[in-house]
C-alpha cells in the first residue's frame, strides 16, 4: 500500500474517535502515505492528529453556499468550484480509500475517488446501500438501529482495517490520540510554548486545580440542567481556593455560560464559551484536573490527552456506542427505564436531566481526583439514589465495554445489549464458538437479581432465531442450486426464474421474523445490505456471493443463540 | 397598462424632394424617414450592414424589417442578395394602415412585391383593440417569429417614429429567439377548492400541452381542516382567524416547496393561499408573479390586497374593474378570459347508451343552485330538463329535476352533461337579480367549455360576448326567461340548425379559446412586461450549458453528460440527478459527482429547510 486516502468529513467527535484507525494503518502500512480529508470547519485540529502525512481541509459549507446562490443550478462556477476543491484529490491513484461516514456526500465521495480498494459505505444507482466490507455493513445497520448500537464507533472504525487475514491474534491499538506535544512544541521557536501562552492568556496558573465543564451538546436533550452545573461550581468553588471552574463551549454555549456564570458569581469560575478555537480547547482540556461533560467532542479530546473525566448521559445518548474509549472512566447515567430515548423521538419531559444531581457529581468528582484508581467499591452507595455509575474497561475480546459500578437488577434490556454485544465480539473477532463465559460471569457479578422472569422472554425469541436459522439454511440450500445451475444450464432462465424466486421470499420471511426484535432486525439489516452488495454479473458469482451471506447470517445466528442459551443458564441462579 | 392603437390618426406625411431628384423621401411626424441628400447610397450602406451580419451570424430563414418606408434599403437589400446569390424571404412590416396608404400612393411598391427571385411581403400590423396584449400572440403568429432564424433589423427612423410598435416587434422577437417554454419553470398554485381550482388544473395542463416545465401545488387536502375550523366555536372573528391561520400554513407549505425547487413564474389561481408576505418573499427571490382573479371583482373583494402584491394580475373583467383598479394606484392589471380544453372538453363521438340514458335529456344545466337560476329554472319545469350540481335547496316541483341527489359532478360528467343534452342552458348566477342579470358582463368557463363539447348552448346575454362569440352562429343568447322558453321549444323543433350552430361553435371556440391560447397570451405579457429580466435569466443558463460544455472538453464523461440537458436551456443539479437514477447500469464517476451535489441539497432540506 502505498498511497491511502481517508474520508472524514462529519464531527470532531468522529474524527478524534478515527485516530486508532489511522495508528491501525500506519501499523499494517508503515510504508504508506496517508491523505486525510476533512471539513474545513475543523480544519484546526488537523495539527494535533497523528500517524496521517497530508491532511486537505475542503470547504463543504462553501459549496453549499454557492449551489445554494446558483439555486442548485450546475453552473460553470459550480464546475470551476468541483475543480478547485477536488481536482488534486482525484488525479491521484490510490490504493485504499477509506470512508466511514454514512452521510451521503461522503458516499458519494468515496465512489469518486481513483481508488483500487475502497473500505466505505456505497450505493448504486437507485440509490440502495451497498457494502464491500463485512465491518461497514454492521456500522451502517448499527446507526440505523441505534437502539441495539452496542459496539463502540472507535473499535468498529479500526476493525475496518483487517491487519491479519486469519483474524487470529489481531492486532488491536485500544486508544485515541491527540498530538498536542507535537503541535505545542512546534511553536516554540519564535513565541515560546503555545500551550503555556494559551493557558496564561485564560488566566490558568500552574499551581491551579482546574476543573472543565464542557456545558454544550449537540442537541438539548444531550445536556445536563444548567442551574446544576451552577451549582456544582459553587461547590467545587467554596471547597477549594486553588480550584477554578472553567466553562467550556461553543459559539451556541455563550448564553448558557452566561447564565451560569451570573449564578456562581465568583472570579474562580472562567467562562470561556465562545472564546475557545479548538487547539485553545486541546491545551484547556489537557491542563484540567477534571473534566466534567457530556458525550461531545470536547470528552473524545479528554479522552485522547489523559483527562479525568466524568460524563453525565441524558436523553438520547447510548454509551455504548460513542462513550469515552478509556479504561476507567466514570459515566454517570439516569436510573429510568427510558432512557436512553429512542433516538427519533424529542423528549418533551426529560425527568432524566433531574436525577442527576449535583452534589453527586462533587462527591464523585472528589473521589476521582483523590486517585486514579480505587473508588470503585465508594460508589456502591450510590444504589437506588436514582442514577447509575459505570466505569469503563476493555473486555477479553479487547472491545471497549462499560459495567455498572452499583449493584442493580437486570432488566430484559441490558441482558440483550449485552448478548448481542458479547455475540457480535465473538463473530467480529472470528473467534465463534470458544465463547468467554468469564465476560457472562463478570456482567452477571454486576448484578443482583431480575426484574422479572427474563428466561421466557429469551426462550420465545430464541424460537425466533431458530426458525430465522432454518430460514437461512433454506437460503443456503436454494444458492446451491443455483451455483449447480449457473455451472449446468446456465440459460434455464424459468429455473433461474424460479429460484431468484424462492430467495425473494426468503428473504423476505427473514425480514418478516427479525423485525419483531430490534437485534434481530439488526442481523437482518446486515444481511440485507450484503445481499444488495454483490459485484458479480453472472449467475454463479451472484449465486456464491448470496450463498455466503446466508452462511455468515446462520453464523451470527448460531453465535447469538449460543450466547443466549449461556444466558440462559446463568440467570437461573441470579 | 401599456394600450397602444396601431391604427392611428395623429400622424401627419410629408414628400420631401432630396438632392437625389430621382429618389425622394418623405416625413412622418416631422422626423425625416430616408436621407436627404442621396437616399439610395444610405440604402446601399444599411443593406451592406445587414448582409455583413448574415454573413458573421449564419443565413437566417427571414429577413424581418421593420418598416418600409420608401423601400429604397429593401430594394437595395435584394439588389444585394441576389448579386450574392442567396435566396432569403424578406418580409417587412409597416406600423400602421396610414403609413402604408401614404407609401402606396406616393411611391412604387408593387416593383418590390413583384420581385421572382426573392419572396419579400410586406405586411401592416393589424390595429391594435383594448388590450394589446391579446393581439400580440396573433402578431407572433402572423410573422412567425416562433418559425425558424428570423435577422430581425430595422429602418432606423422608424424606431423613433413608432418606438411602441418597434419595442413591441424587437421583443417578439428577442422572445421567439431566446425562450422555449420547456427551459421555462412554471408552478401554478391552486385554492383548497372551488372553480378556480378546476382552471387551474386546465391551465396546468395547458401549459404541459405547450412544452412548459410546469409544476402544480394542490391544497385541496386542506378542505376538511378548513371547514372544519367552524367547528369550535359559533364565534365568526374566531372562525375567520383559524382559517386565516390555516391560509398563512399552507402559504408557508407553498414557500417551502418554492425553496425546494424554485420555479421563474409562480401563477396563483383566485383564492389560493397567497400571503402578502409570501408574495413578496417570492418577488424577493427573482421569482415572477401572477394571479389570475377568475372571480367576480363585486362578488370577491379580496382582489385589492392581492394586487398590488404581484408583478401581473389578470382578470376575467375589464371596464369598470379595470376603473376600480386604476383607483387604487395599480397599472398591472390585463384582461385574461376563461377558455376551453380541446383535448378534455371533446365532442363524444362513440355514443355509450348507458351514459345518454343518464346524462341525456332535452334540456340540462350543470352547476350550483344560485338565487337566480331557481327562479328561471322554476319556470321550466313543463321540459325534460335535468339539473345538476350543489347547492339546489328547492321544493318541488323543482327538486323532481335534481340529478343524483344534488352532488357535486366530476369535470368528466360535465363533459358527458354537455355532450347528450339537445340544449345546454347556461345562466350565469347572481346573487343580486331576480331571474337574468341585465348587465352581466363576463362569460363564464361552461360558455366556453359546453361548445368545446359540441354542445348547443342557450346563454343569457352578457357585455362581453361581442366580438367573440356570434348569437345565432356559434351559440344562441336569450334576455328573458320567456325567451328562453321560446328558444328551447324552437330548437328542440329544429334540430338541423341546433346542430349546425353547435358545430360552428365548436369551431370558433377550439379556434380561439383554448387555455392553451390563454397561456400564450399570458406568456406574452409577462415575457414583455419582464423581457429584460427573463430575457437575461435564460440567455445565463443557455450561456451556461455552452460554456459548460466548453470547461468540461477535456472531461468527456461530464462533456458528454452535460450534452444531454442542451436542449434544456438550463442545467438544474435535480433533473440531472433524476436522469441519472433513472438510468442503467453501473454509475459513471461524473454520475455520482452530480448525486454528490444533490446529496448537499437532500441535507440543507433536513437542516434548513431550504
Amino acid at each position: 500500500m502505498k498511497n491511502i486516502i481517508i474520508l472524514n468529513l462529519t464531527r470532531m467527535g468522529d474524527l478524534i474517535q478515527s485516530t486508532a484507525l489511522f495508528k491501525k494503518i500506519k501499523l499494517t502500512y508503515p510504508e504508506s502515505h496517508v491523505k486525510l480529508i476533512i471539513s474545513k470547519e475543523f480544519a484546526e485540529i488537523a495539527p494535533f492528529l497523528p500517524y496521517i502525512d497530508e491532511i486537505k481541509p475542503i470547504d463543504v459549507t462553501g459549496l453549499s453556499e454557492l449551489l445554494k446562490a446558483n439555486n442548485f443550478e450546475f453552473t460553470i462556477d459550480v464546475v470551476k468550484s468541483l475543480n478547485d476543491i477536488f481536482d488534486d484529490i482525484l488525479n491521484v491513484n490510490y490504493d485504499l480509500a477509506v470512508n466511514l461516514s454514512h452521510d451521503e456526500f461522503s458516499v458519494y465521495f468515496l465512489y469518486i475517488l481513483n481508488s483500487l480498494k475502497n473500505i466505505g459505505i456505497s450505493v448504486n444507482r437507485e440509490g440502495i446501500i451497498i457494502s464491500n466490507d463485512e465491518m461497514i455493513a454492521y456500522i451502517f445497520s448499527a446507526v440505523k438501529n441505534r437502539k441495539v448500537s452496542v459496539l463502540n464507533l472507535v473499535d468498529l472504525y479500526e476493525r475496518t482495517i483487517d491487519a491479519n487475514k486469519t483474524r487470529q491474534h489481531k492486532l488491536h491499538v485500544n486508544k485515541i490520540y491527540l498530538d498536542t506535544k507535537k503541535n505545542s512544541e512546534e511553536h516554540d521557536g519564535n513565541s515560546g510554548n503555545k500551550e503555556f501562552e494559551v493557558l496564561k492568556k485564560y488566566g490558568i496558573e500552574e499551581s491551579d486545580n482546574i476543573v472543565s465543564f464542557a456545558i454544550g451538546a449537540s442537541t438539548e436533550l444531550k445536556k445536563w440542567r444548567y442551574d446544576y452545573f451552577a451549582e456544582l461550581a459553587k461547590m467545587f468553588l467554596n471547597g477549594d481556593t486553588k480550584t477554578k471552574v472553567v466553562l467550556l463551549g461553543a459559539n451556541y454555549d455563550v448564553k448558557a455560560g452566561g447564565f451560569i456564570e451570573s449564578i456562581v458569581n465568583n472570579e474562580r469560575l472562567i467562562n470561556l464559551t465562545g472564546k475557545t478555537s479548538v487547539s485553545d480547547l486541546v491545551y484547556i482540556t489537557r491542563r484540567s484536573n477534571l473534566l466534567i461533560t457530556h458525550d461531545t467532542g470536547t470528552m473524545h479530546i479528554g479522552v485522547a490527552v489523559g483527562t479525568k473525566l466524568i460524563v453525565i448521559y441524558t436523553g438520547n445518548v447510548g454509551f455504548l456506542e460513542t462513550g469515552p474509549y478509556v479504561e476507567n472512566r466514570l459515566l454517570v447515567v439516569p436510573d429510568i427505564g427510558c432512557f436512553p430515548c429512542d433516538f427519533n423521538l424529542k423528549c418533551l419531559n426529560p425527568v432524566c436531566q433531574g436525577l442527576i444531581k449535583p452534589e453527586y457529581i462533587y462527591d464523585m468528582s472528589l473521589m476521582l481526583l483523590k486517585t486514579e484508581t480505587g473508588y470503585a467499591e465508594k460508589l456502591f452507595k450510590y444504589k437506588n439514589t436514582g442514577i447509575i455509575p459505570y466505569l469503563s474497561r476493555f473486555d477479553s475480546k479487547k472491545f471497549i465495554d462499560y459495567l455498572p459500578a452499583v449493584k442493580i437488577k437486570l432488566n430484559f434490556k441490558d441482558l440483550k445489549l449485552k448478548m448481542l454485544k458479547l455475540a457480535l465480539e465473538h463473530y467480529y473477532e472470528g473467534d465463534f464458538w470458544k465463547i468467554d463465559e468469564n465476560e457472562i460471569q463478570l456482567f452477571l457479578d454486576c448484578f443482583e437479581g431480575i426484574e422479572y422472569n427474563l428466561s421466557l422472554d429469551i426462550e420465545e425469541e430464541l424460537k425466533s432465531v431458530e426458525t430465522l436459522i432454518a430460514l437461512c439454511k433454506r437460503g443456503i440450500s436454494e444458492t446451491k442450486k443455483m451455483v449447480n445451475l449457473a455451472l449446468t444450464y446456465p440459460f434455464n432462465s424459468k429455473k433461474i426464474d424460479e429460484h431468484t424466486g424462492n430467495i425473494k421470499s426468503i428473504d423476505f420471511e427473514l425480514k418478516y421474523i427479525s423485525s419483531v426484535y430490534d437485534d434481530l432486525s439488526l442481523y437482518n439489516q446486515i444481511h440485507v445490505i450484503n445481499q444488495n452488495s454483490s459485484v458479480s454479473y453472472d449467475l454463479f458469482g451472484l449465486a456464491l456471493d448470496s450463498l455466503k451471506n446466508y452462511s455468515r447470517y446462520k453464523l451470527q445466528l448460531n453465535i447469538f443463540k449460543k450466547v443466549s442459551l449461556i444466558f440462559l443458564d446463568k440467570i437461573k441462579n441470579l | 397598462m401599456n394600450n397602444s392603437n396601431m391604427s392611428r390618426n395623429d400622424l401627419n406625411f410629408e414628400l420631401v424632394q432630396t438632392k437625389a431628384v430621382s429618389a425622394p423621401s418623405f416625413k412622418i411626424n416631422g422626423i425625416t424617414v430616408h436621407s436627404v441628400y442621396d437616399p439610395v447610397s444610405e440604402a446601399q450602406k444599411w443593406a451592406a450592414q445587414v448582409t455583413d451580419r448574415i454573413n458573421s451570424e449564419g443565413i437566417p430563414d427571414k429577413i424581418l424589417i421593420f418598416g418600409f418606408g420608401a423601400g429604397y434599403h429593401v430594394k437595395a437589400l435584394t439588389d444585394l442578395l441576389k448579386k450574392d446569390e442567396k435566396k432569403i424571404k424578406i418580409e417587412v412590416i409597416e406600423p400602421t394602415k396610414e403609413s402604408f396608404e401614404f407609401i402606396k400612393n406616393n411611391f412604387d411598391v408593387a416593383e418590390l412585391q413583384s420581385n421572382s427571385n426573392i419572396n419579400t411581403i410586406i405586411t401592416v400590423l393589424n390595429s391594435v383593440s383594448e388590450n394589446q396584449y391579446l393581439d400580440v400572440s396573433a402578431v407572433s403568429q402572423k410573422f412567425e417569429l416562433d418559425k425558424g432564424v428570423i435577422l430581425f433589423c430595422e429602418l432606423p427612423s422608424y424606431k423613433k417614429i413608432f418606438p411602441e410598435e418597434y419595442t413591441l416587434i424587437h421583443k417578439l422577437h428577442g422572445i421567439n429567439q431566446f425562450f422555449t417554454p420547456s427551459s421555462f419553470k412554471v408552478l401554478v398554485v391552486q385554492p383548497m377548492y372551488g372553480g378556480s381550482s378546476t382552471i387551474g388544473n386546465y391551465l396546468y395542463s395547458a401549459l404541459l400541452n405547450l412544452g412548459y416545465d410546469a409544476k402544480i401545488l394542490d391544497f385541496s387536502k386542506f378542505y376538511d381542516a378548513y371547514k372544519y375550523m367552524g367547528e369550535f366555536t359559533p364565534n365568526e372573528d374566531h372562525v375567520n382567524s383559524l382559517k386565516q391561520s390555516l391560509v398563512n400554513l399552507m402559504s408557508e407549505a407553498l414557500l417551502s416547496s418554492v425553496f425546494n425547487e424554485p420555479p421563474d413564474l409562480v401563477i396563483f389561481m383566485a383564492q389560493s393561499p397567497a400571503t402578502e408576505r409570501t408574495m413578496i418573499k417570492l418577488r424577493s427571490m427573482g421569482i415572477k408573479t401572477a394571479y389570475w382573479f377568475v372571480e367576480d371583482f363585486r362578488t370577491f373583494t379580496y382582489w385589492n390586497t392581492i394586487v398590488k402584491n404581484v408583478d401581473y394580475f389578470f382578470t376575467i373583467q375589464k371596464d369598470d374593474f379595470f376603473a376600480e383598479l386604476k383607483n387604487i394606484g395599480a397599472d398591472n392589471y390585463h384582461y385574461l378570459p376563461l377558455a376551453c380544453l380541446p383535448n378534455f372538453h371533446k365532442k363524444i363521438t362513440e355514443i355509450n347508451e348507458e351514459d345518454r340514458i343518464k346524462y341525456g335529456s332535452d334540456v340540462s344545466f350543470a352547476g350550483a343552485g344560485y338565487y337566480n337560476r331557481i327562479n328561471v329554472f322554476a319556470q321550466l319545469v313543463d321540459f325534460n330538463f335535468k339539473i345538476w350540481g350543489s347547492d339546489w335547496y328547492v321544493g318541488l316541483p323543482l327538486s323532481l329535476l335534481i340529478q343524483d341527489g344534488g352532488k357535486r359532478f366530476t369535470e368528466e360528467e360535465a363533459v358527458k352533461i354537455y355532450n347528450y343534452s339537445k340544449i345546454n342552458i347556461n345562466l350565469h348566477s347572481s346573487k343580486w337579480h331576480w331571474d337574468i342579470n341585465p348587465n352581466g358582463d363576463f362569460l363564464n368557463p361552461r360558455v366556453y367549455e359546453i361548445l368545446a363539447c359540441g354542445g348547443f348552448q342557450l346563454v343569457d346575454r352578457r357585455r362581453y360576448m361581442d366580438g367573440i362569440f356570434e348569437d345565432g352562429k356559434d351559440l344562441v343568447v336569450f334576455d328573458t326567461v320567456d325567451d328562453l322558453r321560446k328558444k328551447i321549444k324552437y330548437y328542440l323543433a329544429n334540430e338541423e340548425e341546433r346542430l349546425a350552430i353547435a358545430a360552428h361553435g365548436r369551431e370558433t371556440v377550439v379556434k380561439n379559446h383554448t387555455y392553451e391560447r390563454r397561456v400564450r397570451e399570458m406568456m406574452n405579457i409577462i415575457l414583455l412586461g419582464s423581457y429584460e429580466q427573463i430575457k437575461s435569466k435564460l440567455e445565463t443558463r443557455k450561456q451556461n450549458i455552452l460554456e459548460l460544455l466548453k470547461e468540461t472538453e477535456g472531461n468527456k464523461e461530464l462533456h458528454d453528460l452535460i450534452m444531454q440537458f442542451s436542449d434544456k436551456k438550463s442545467l438544474s443539479i435535480r433533473d440531472m440527478a433524476e436522469r441519472i437514477k433513472s438510468g442503467k447500469g453501473r454509475l459513471s464517476k461524473s454520475e455520482a459527482m452530480i448525486l454528490m451535489l444533490w446529496a448537499i441539497k437532500t441535507k440543507l432540506v433536513k437542516l434548513e429547510g431550504l
